[in-house]
């Protein structure tokens, strides 16, 4: 053997060995035909793969990416639905999207990875993987943008101080109760994203928050024995009963995950509704599961189930999931036979419903979503109202406003019944260019306008907290008492005592009476009451506290002016206009302004109590402080400021007014639903023809209004009509005829009779006369 | 499939009535002699020459002239106007439905259909009123070919009582096609019965107007 066979000998065996040791790192699990679910007993493991000892004084959080992955492959696991919006080129029908909601600015902008109509995509608004994680993490479920690679990681992202997201099995496959989704928004809320499949899945307790580590914190430097009150370094206190001798733990695997897994982050209900009067989806009540039709291998690209997803995806075997495939046995198209009735799907018999509703009406029209009526249903899902989260505060909100059944044409000419929301954002127009600006951006440029609800309410907070009095601070005018609330904000409520002398009043609650804020004295007197002295003193001392005060805290009455000055209570003679009711006031440069500006008051009495949280008079002003910040581009009409509500786009015009006009930007954006599927004597339709056809028909001449945070009369308007591409006037006949419909059965069935009856003397004659018994009787 | 057998059957309706026609109007033309030439080359030569004639004026006066013999002057005013229904709705069924099947890529919808279930009703009744009054003259009874103006021939008295029968499915499918009774697939399939009751129905009314008027009158 010479040299050269031995070091071809050589290097192929050191191939060989190379490659038999890395395919024993990952231990395939080929499924072997039975349909049960392997008892998961496993050792968990964290983040550098190593085993986890829950007895270790600092044990870390357990990875899914290495203690699932010696059966299940992460890698092809990260390419499924629930991970892959930002890396997928074929993204289906439209679906639900990320909707960006900050009340304070009134943006309710709808973002998707996906390219799907009306919806931003972060990347292309400056949104890192970062930012976005903290944004919507409550509801995802790790892996994809949770989870950037290393050159995904923009410099501002905290990513080595809370960890990546790693794809969270157990959200979905977790069949114990202990599984909570509250747990999880709580951390990625804190920034606590590598602990908090952990706290989820209720392996252990997890405490401290990285979000208020310092950024050059990594998991290698441990906890912080110095800081155990504030910036506490996450730690996980594992639940040693649920680990076994070898330290191995249970995990109650479900392995198609139960439905109110799904529903966590997938569900829709009618703000008008009780929980009580809320039916599950007809599936769903015949005992389905969500993943029955929403199937996926472990790949785990969900099936959507939605008509055309079969051609989309040029797969013909997703065509059994759509409604038309599994109860029908025909795909969109209506050629290729699929495979009906699996699950036991009946066959609907339609009796009666004439044939072109199938052929203009997905079976959703019918069958899905509350029926059609005068007002739109307005509905909150999980994902863009933050359904489900539980705990002290009020995790829920208003806003976005999304309503339903819109039925919509879609591009196939099929109608479809979709959820609809109007955005809402500021933006930048570039000649045709339209950049929405950053919540953040916009607040920094018009500092002072957006927050009038809560500056007041501090102001409400200041005096409660340093006055000592025997009630409420209370602000009353326009007729209504506000007072603070445990949010920052405030509550009002109708004013019922006498008038008081003054449009602003600000005053003490209690027991339900309203009285001044100090009882009335005559400040010409040598000397006040001590009381009222005392109260004055601590209330301008109290709001002397408040960190963005204007000024300082002053008490004007007729012609005095009182102030605390190193300690004490200075009453000064003020010349000028003669103060009739005591006025607590700012007092800067020697000038006096109110304690709330008009400007702040008109504010609150438009928005305070209201959805709408924008006045026009905010819009104009913010709009004319962000021109100021590019005024050269601005000035040379190259770039234009909006802001979008309702459907319409408000600019300021040449001469420095509001104007509102349409503007493609501010169309609603749309995406189809699919459930809740009632059952078929639910469906619209059971009641006959009349269901729809008729003059006034919400089906067809319903409005859609715009709807947005801004308070204003500039709304958009439009048909139902519209959106199914139909004209209303032949609508109004073709529904005006069902009225007359029952004569005209009449009038067809007596021709019919008697159309008949000759045509059977006729039949009968001739047969008499053809066996002649007609004959022999003559 | 629909499409394709409308238009080989309106074409071969057309070619056999023209065809029948030309071979009358030979027979006619040369009563006695032996030089008629009823053949195809013939045929065709004698349409193509009768091609022009479609375009004149004189065409439009030979139908006033043909609705008066066969109808006006025939028929008292009440039967008149029920004969116009008739043959007016007919029409106009015949035209929104077939123009729709053989040009539109999708069946009858909007103000197109809304017409023809309106002119279905009047159709309806109109034709059963025909019935009622007509009936009799179109009886297969011997007595019944006494008078030649008033009794036709039996190719009319099939192709009326086709007429009828075809008519009669057209104004059921078309009922029970509005009623809450039957599943998707029975309507399909009355869908098709109806289209292909109005095929018959278009066939032998052109069929039965051709004898009525032209052979009739010569």
């Amino acid at each position: 053997m010479n040299h050269k066979k031995i070091i071809f000998l050589l290097v192929t065996g050191l191939c060989a060995v190379a490659i038999l040791a890395a395919l024993a790192g990952q231990i395939i699990q080929n499924w072997d035909g039975s349909q049960t679910t392997p008892v998961h007993q496993i050792p968990l493991k964290d983040e550098f793969d190593q085993n986890i000892i829950p007895t270790e004084s600092y044990p870390l959080p357990y990875s899914t990416k290495y203690t699932c992955a010696p059966c299940h492959e992460y890698n092809i696991i990260q390419d499924g639905l629930h991970f892959n919006a930002a890396l997928s080129t074929q993204h289906g029908r439209p679906g639900e999207p990320w909707i960006w909601v900050d009340t304070k600015t009134g943006t309710v902008l709808p973002l998707s990875y996906r390219n799907w109509k009306g919806m931003w995509d972060p990347r292309k608004l400056g949104l890192t993987s970062w930012d976005f994680t903290l944004l919507f993490g409550r509801h995802m479920v790790g892996g994809g943008v949770n989870e950037p690679g290393d050159d995904e990681m923009s410099s501002e992202s905290r990513w080595d101080v809370s960890g990546k997201i790693e794809i969270n099995c157990m959200a979905c496959h977790n069949a114990s109760r202990m599984q909570s989704h509250s747990e999880w928004a709580k951390q990625v809320l804190r920034q606590n994203f590598r602990w908090a499949a952990t706290a989820a899945s209720g392996l252990g307790e997890v405490g401290g928050m990285a979000s208020r580590l310092p950024g050059t914190w990594d998991i290698f430097d441990g906890p912080n024995p110095d800081d155990t009150e504030w910036a506490v370094v996450p730690f996980v206190r594992y639940n040693s009963n649920r680990f076994d001798s070898k330290n191995r733990v249970f995990f109650d695997i479900a392995h198609k995950p139960d439905n109110y897994r799904c529903l966590t982050c997938h569900s829709v209900y009618p703000v008008q509704m009780k929980k009580i009067d809320i039916d599950d989806d007809v599936h769903s009540a015949a005992g389905l599961k969500c993943i029955d039709c929403h199937r996926n291998d472990l790949s785990h690209n969900m099936i959507r189930g939605y008509d055309g997803e079969a051609e989309d995806f040029q797969n013909p075997g997703l065509g059994d999931f759509s409604c038309q495939g599994c109860h029908m046995g025909k795909d969109l198209s209506g050629k290729d036979e699929a495979n009906a009735g699996r699950l036991g799907a009946p066959y609907p018999l339609h009796r009666g419903i004439p044939a072109v509703h199938f052929e203009k009406l997905s079976c959703t029209v019918c069958h899905a979503g509350p029926l059609p009526s005068n007002d739109f249903t307005r509905v909150r899902t999980s994902r863009a109202n933050r359904l489900g989260i539980y705990g002290v505060a009020q995790w829920f909100t208003d806003l976005p406003h999304i309503i339903e059944p819109v039925f919509i044409m879609d591009q196939e000419g099929i109608i479809v019944p979709h959820r609809l929301m109007w955005p809402a954002y500021w933006g930048r127009l570039e000649g045709e260019k339209i950049s929405p600006l950053k919540p953040a951006d916009v607040q920094a440029a018009a500092e002072g306008i957006f927050d009038v609800e809560e500056r007041i309410a501090r102001i409400l907070g200041a005096i409660f907290m340093g006055s000592e009095l025997e009630g409420i601070p209370v602000l009353v005018t326009h007729g209504n008492v506000y007072e603070f609330n445990v949010d920052a904000g405030l509550d009002v409520s109708p004013y019922s005592g006498e008038k008081p002398g003054m449009e602003v009043l600000w005053a003490i609650k209690k027991d339900g009476k309203v009285n001044s804020l100090v009882p009335d004295f005559d400040p010409g007197a040598e000397e006040l009451d001590i009381e009222i002295e005392s109260r004055i003193q601590k209330i301008l001392e109290s709001l002397a506290t408040m960190n963005d005060a204007p000024g300082k805290p002053i008490l004007v009455y007729k012609n005095f002016m009182y102030q605390v000055s190193e300690g004490y209570l200075e009453k000064k003679e003020m010349p000028g206009e003669r103060v009739e009711f005591p006025r607590w006031c700012w007092l800067k440069d020697n000038k006096t302004q109110p304690l709330a500006s008009e400007f702040k008051i008109r504010t609150i009495t438009a928005t305070v109590g209201f959805e709408q949280s924008l006045t026009e008079e905010q819009i104009e002003l913010v709009l004319k402080s962000l021109a100021q910040t590019e005024n050269q581009q601005v000035a040379e009409d190259k770039v234009e400021f909006f802001y979008i509500s309702g459907g319409e786009m408000f600019r300021i015009d040449g001469t420095g007014k509001l104007t509102a006009d349409e503007h493609p930007a501010a169309d609603p954006v749309v995406w189809p639903l699919g459930h809740q599927v009632r059952p078929a004597q639910q469906s619209l339709g059971i009641n006959g023809c009349y269901d729809c056809h008729k003059v006034q028909s919400a089906f067809f001449f319903n409005k859609v209004e715009g709807t947005g945070p801004l308070k204003t009369q500039k709304v958009a308007k439009r048909s139902a009509l519209s959106f199914m591409r139909m004209d209303r006037p032949f609508q109004k006949l073709f529904g005006l005829s069902f009225t007359v419909r029952p004569l005209f059965k009449i009038i067809l069935f007596v021709s019919a009779l008697i159309i008949g009856s000759i045509l059977v003397i006729v039949f009968l004659t001739a047969l008499g006369r053809l066996s002649g018994i007609i004959e022999k009787r003559k | 499939m629909f499409s394709i057998i409308t238009i080989l059957s309106m074409l071969g309706l057309v070619f056999l009535l023209s065809f029948l026609y030309f071979r009358n109007k030979q027979e006619r033309d040369s009563a006695g002699e032996d030089s008629a030439d009823i053949t195809l080359s013939g045929y065709f030569s004698w349409l193509f020459r009768c091609i022009p004639g479609f375009f004149r004026a004189v065409w439009i006066k030979r139908c006033k002239e043909l609705f008066q013999d066969s109808i006006s002057q025939r028929y008292p005013a009440g039967q008149r106007w029920i004969f116009i229904c008739l043959g007016l709705s007919f029409l106009f069924q015949a035209a929104s439905g077939f123009l729709f099947t053989l040009l539109g890529t999708q069946r009858l919808y909007g103000l197109s259909l809304l017409l023809h279930v309106l002119g279905g009703g009047l159709f309806a009744v109109s034709l059963s009123l025909v019935l009622v009054l007509r009936a009799r003259c179109y009886s297969f009874d011997k007595q019944s070919s006494e008078s030649k103006k008033d009794f036709p021939g039996w190719y009319q008295k099939i192709l009326f009582w086709l007429f009828v029968v075809s008519g009669f499915i057209l104004i059921v499918t078309a009922l029970a096609l509005m009623l809450p009774f039957f599943s998707l697939n029975v309507q399909q399939g009355m869908f098709e019965v109806h289209r292909y009751s109005a095929l018959v129905a278009l066939l032998s009314a052109a069929a039965f107007a051709y004898f009525a008027l032209l052979e009739e009158g010569k």
